[in-house]
């Protein structure tokens, strides 16, 4: 009896024919694109370079095009007589069936959504690994990050952020196609501080953060927060567009239910050395201010070529508890000067306030000024600074009052639509690695790559905040 | 964009039309009724709330949910997928895509006893076969996650605006009600001088009888009522043009917390219905509005239902509706509501086309599940407060009236042969075994099966076939 159930409930299985269905309409990756090679990996997963592969639908065509075919209305013009012209019926059939094929058309398969592309255009595609937990590796779903990224990604589109061009599923994995960009941030501050050893020119700089301001402008206007501005999520094709990339963090604020308001889901949010002081002394509604924050530890370090505040990650004790993150407040305070209780009223109401006196002391009231002469001599750059390092977050600039600073006057102002134009200055391209090792299905890491780089490297920089929390199986008590 | 609807992909690619509706449920209506449909959409639609209250998700992810069911099967047949399976999997996604997850593990394990209450057997329950439906739900909604919810347009029509999505710390509502409170107590403090002043002067006057200081009193303060008014005036003015700087302010009294209720606890009914696949949500939000102020204006009598003759077309237009409505079997909305809704600029046919589909959902679910069956089995306290409307309008629409069309087969189908949550899942189940049965057939069954199929007699002779099936 039981097993004449089983056998009924697999042929009763009414997916098989659904899931045939639609693995058949499915273009894999790498029919679509070639992969050029290897860009980076993160906890997320990998991303790659790669090439839009010509449909194979029009590389037959061109073969039919050798051979001899011509436009029926070439043929019309010139009047040869159909008998004449070599057109085999079984040719005919064999291409008619291969038109009919939705796989052999890409632009056939593209979904209501995704962006037009021409053969040879270069994207990167960002590969994530499904989300497995414990050490068995049971599939739990789609990572809350992931979701997010394809969530907002399909829905935001603006010309300074990366443009994602398709999704594709396979294998439980998820595939992102974004546009390709060949510089970030991280990359122009490294060319600038290990090669060149020059500063970036004033005017690329203006122009590198009025663009990422307007892209971030675009997010907040979008109730979106980014929750992890940092260099290397902000890229620069080779046009000298900024392109903010990354909503893995990101998140809609305008959502009026959601349980805990934003302190809910991620119990950290930002990379250390960008996050606010909110954050750090334990807000739990926080606002766009923090982005503002980490813009403005992005400026500061296109100015000096390095880390504003480069504190030490504390890392989560065996309690399960977040720890104050000491030595970032402490950073902050020894280039900003103590807190001071008229600059931010509400600081006693934040959590770890009585933490945060008990640091110190910092007996530099304000070292910032000095700290920026020796990089800069605009006076209104130093106050833009100053009002993007405001501690209170209802005080710090917004991104539109940001935009209208008049620092982005200077020199000629923002106008030029590359970031490059004028400099002199020319930076390497994003460097792609062949790492063809067993990878052509673009699998699991090599070991030497699987391990996080130490500490102890000069380039080392702390990972994104990743503690999405995501909610035990509940146990099966409530009735 | 995740602000303005109008470049959302919501409005772009997922508005459809009523026949290509009626299109992409060809294959399901050949193993079924339209109107077995539409209950099934029901039985779904309540299964989604169920679980999702089990999971303790709050009512937008689950909104959501219901809105990733209908596009899913926009594209596809419930006869060819197992409907149980994806709807599991719209909540798991719902839940992460309205920043609330929840465990892979307790949707199933919520799914099971849920799904077993009903008698269900047709859900896997293995997480692998959840995550795996994921990727292909996600694939056929396109990746398009972010929905627009009549909520959002619900909150803001009637000035309500959580404080917290924009950069006003009130909402307008609420901003209203503080300034008129202030002009309240200024208003008192003058009163009261006045009349402190009156009563001084009676006092001058000798002795303080009650009669004549009082009525000097009122004299006083009939003295200072046009300067009053002409305050009251410039008052109401002032308030205007402080709240103009937010929007329009027109009506917002109007909708008081009585109506918003039960606006949105008819936006909650409208996930059982297809509305949500038909109409942008503000028109739907309008709808449920329309439908809160019929039925708040049918309690407060005919009182309210005489009018005045206004020279706006729209308003004329609203008050020409009173015919649709008398077909429709409700009475007009107060006069008042008639001013607050003609100030929406929006097409009537659409908005009245809304609001039928709507009301017509009331009738069906009545027949299929009736509220006091379905009762019993909510005894939570918010229960009773939420079943209020739904009753109202089942008694309306559903128990008496009469002209609403279908609603008298579906009494006759009442007596004739009961269709509840027991037949619908036994539908269910003959249904994909009738497709699989159907597509092994040497002739690729669908096309030529159909005409056979869709005589309602051979459906009948199936069900009680189904049932006596299921029995075994």
């Amino acid at each position: 009896m039981a097993a004449t159930l089983a056998t009924a409930a697999a042929m009763l299985d009414p997916m098989h024919y659904y899931r045939a269905k639609r693995d058949r309409e499915r273009r894999t990756v790498l029919k679509t694109y070639k992969i050029l090679g290897f860009i980076s990996s993160g906890t997320y997963g990998r991303v790659y370079k790669a090439v839009l592969l010509p449909s194979p639908a029009s590389a037959s065509s061109k073969g039919n095009t050798n051979k001899s075919t011509l436009p029926s209305s070439a043929r019309a013009a010139l009047a040869i007589p159909k008998d004449k012209l070599p057109s085999p019926t079984t040719s005919t059939a064999s291409s008619a069936s291969s038109a009919l094929d939705p796989l052999n058309h890409p632009e056939l398969c593209m979904r209501p959504g995704d962006l037009p592309a021409k053969e040879g255009d270069v994207f990167a595609i960002k590969k994530f690994k499904p989300d497995k937990e414990g050490d068995v590796l049971t599939y739990a779903g789609i990572s809350q990050s992931g979701a997010r990224e394809i969530m907002l990604n399909r829905e935001l589109h603006h010309r300074n952020l990366v443009a994602l061009r398709e999704v594709i599923l396979e294998d439980k994995a998820i595939y992102m196609v974004f546009e390709y960009a060949e510089h970030d941030f991280l990359q122009i501050i490294h060319h600038h501080s290990q090669t060149t050893r020059t500063p970036i020119p004033s005017p690329t700089l203006r122009r590198l953060l009025h663009q990422l301001l307007c892209g971030v402008h675009f997010l907040h206007s979008n109730f979106c927060l980014h929750r992890d501005l940092k260099p290397a999520n902000i890229l620069v094709n080779s046009a000298g567009v900024v392109k903010i990339g990354d909503l893995g963090l990101a998140r809609l604020w305008h959502k009026p239910l959601a349980q805990g308001g934003l302190f809910g889901g991620d119990k950290v949010v930002v990379t250390i050395w960008y996050r606010a002081p909110e954050l750090i002394l334990g807000a739990k509604h926080y606002t766009a201010a923090v982005d503002l924050w980490a813009i403005g530890c992005i400026y500061a370090e296109l100015l000096a070529l390095r880390p504003i505040f480069k504190g030490d990650e504390a890392k989560m004790d065996g309690k399960k508890q977040l720890p104050f993150q000491r030595d970032q407040m402490g950073k902050i305070c020894e280039v900003l000067g103590p807190v001071k209780a008229d600059q931010w009223p509400g600081i006693v109401h934040m959590p770890e306030y009585k933490t945060y006196l008990s640091s110190g002391p910092y007996p530099n009231p304000n070292p910032l000024p000095s700290w920026y002469q020796h990089r800069s001599t605009s006076s209104q750059g130093y106050d833009l600074l100053t009002r993007l390092f405001e501690w209170d977050p209802a005080r710090r600039l917004t991104a539109r009052e940001a935009l209208a600073h008049p620092w982005f006057q200077e020199e000629g102002g923002v106008a030029a639509k590359s970031v490059f134009e004028g400099s002199s200055v020319t930076y390497p391209t994003r460097r792609v690695t062949h790492e063809d090792n067993g990878d052509a299905k673009m699998g699991s890491l090599p070991p030497s790559m699987a391990q996080p780089r130490l500490p102890s490297s000069s380039n080392f920089r702390p990972a994104s905040a990743n503690l999405t929390v995501q909610p035990p199986p509940r146990k099966k008590t409530r009735m | 964009m995740s602000s303005s609807f109008w470049s959302s992909s919501h409005c772009l690619h997922w508005l459809t039309t009523r026949p290509a509706l009626l299109v992409s449920r060809q294959v399901d209506l050949q193993y079924c009724t339209p109107k077995q449909l539409y209950c099934l959409n029901i039985f779904f639609a309540q299964l989604i709330q169920k679980l999702g209250k089990r999971l303790l998700l709050r009512q937008i992810p689950i909104a959501t949910a219901c809105v990733f069911f209908k596009r899913f099967y926009l594209k596809n047949s419930i006869c060819e997928t197992n409907p149980y399976l994806v709807l599991a999997a719209c909540l798991f996604v719902a839940a992460k895509v309205e920043e609330t997850p929840v465990h892979i593990k307790s949707v199933v394990s919520e799914a099971k006893v849920v799904f077993n209450e009903y008698n269900i057997k047709l859900f896997p329950a293995e997480t692998n076969k959840l995550g795996e439906m994921e990727f292909y739900l996600l694939e056929d909604l396109d990746f398009h996650l972010v929905i627009f919810h009549p909520y959002r347009a619900l909150l803001h029509m009637t000035g309500r605006e959580p404080a917290d999505s924009g950069k006003f710390p009130l909402s307008r509502v609420e901003e209203d009600q503080a300034i008129k409170k202030k002009e309240l107590e200024i208003r008192k403090k003058k009163d009261e001088e006045i009349r402190k002043s009156s009563l001084n002067t009676v006092g001058v006057g000798g002795k303080p009888s009650p009669s004549p200081s009082s009525g000097a009193g009122i004299g006083g303060v009939n003295g200072n009522k046009d300067i009053i008014e002409d305050e009251d005036n410039e008052l109401e003015a002032k308030r205007v043009r402080r709240l103009m700087g937010r929007g329009s302010t027109d009506g917002i009294g109007e909708v008081d917390e009585g109506v918003l209720q039960i606006s949105w606890f008819i936006l909650n009914d409208t996930y059982r219905t297809d509305v949500h696949l038909l109409y942008p949500p503000y028109i739907i939000s309008l709808s449920a509005i329309y439908i809160a102020f019929c039925l708040t204006s049918m309690n407060s009598s005919s009182a309210s239902r005489t009018r005045t003759t206004s020279s706006s077309s729209q308003l004329n237009s609203i008050q020409s509706s009173t015919t649709i409505n008398e077909q429709l079997g409700i009475d007009p909305p107060p006069n008042s509501a008639a001013n607050f809704l003609a100030g929406f600029q929006v097409n009537l046919n659409i908005l009245f086309a809304c609001v039928q589909d709507i009301i017509c959902l009331y009738s069906i679910w009545e027949n299929f599940e009736p509220t006091s069956m379905r009762n019993p089995h909510n005894p939570n306290q918010n229960q009773n407060q939420s079943q209020q409307p739904q009753n109202q309008l089942k008694s309306v629409f559903g128990g008496g009236g009469g002209s609403m069309t279908g609603n008298e087969d579906g009494k006759d189908g009442n007596k004739k042969e009961k269709f509840g949550p027991e037949e619908a899942e036994a539908l269910v189940r003959r249904m994909i075994e009738s497709r699989l049965v159907d597509m092994g057939h040497p002739n690729n069954a669908g096309a030529n099966q159909t005409a056979k199929r869709s005589l309602p007699v051979n459906s009948v002779d199936h069900s009680i076939a189904g049932k006596k099936r299921a029995r075994k």
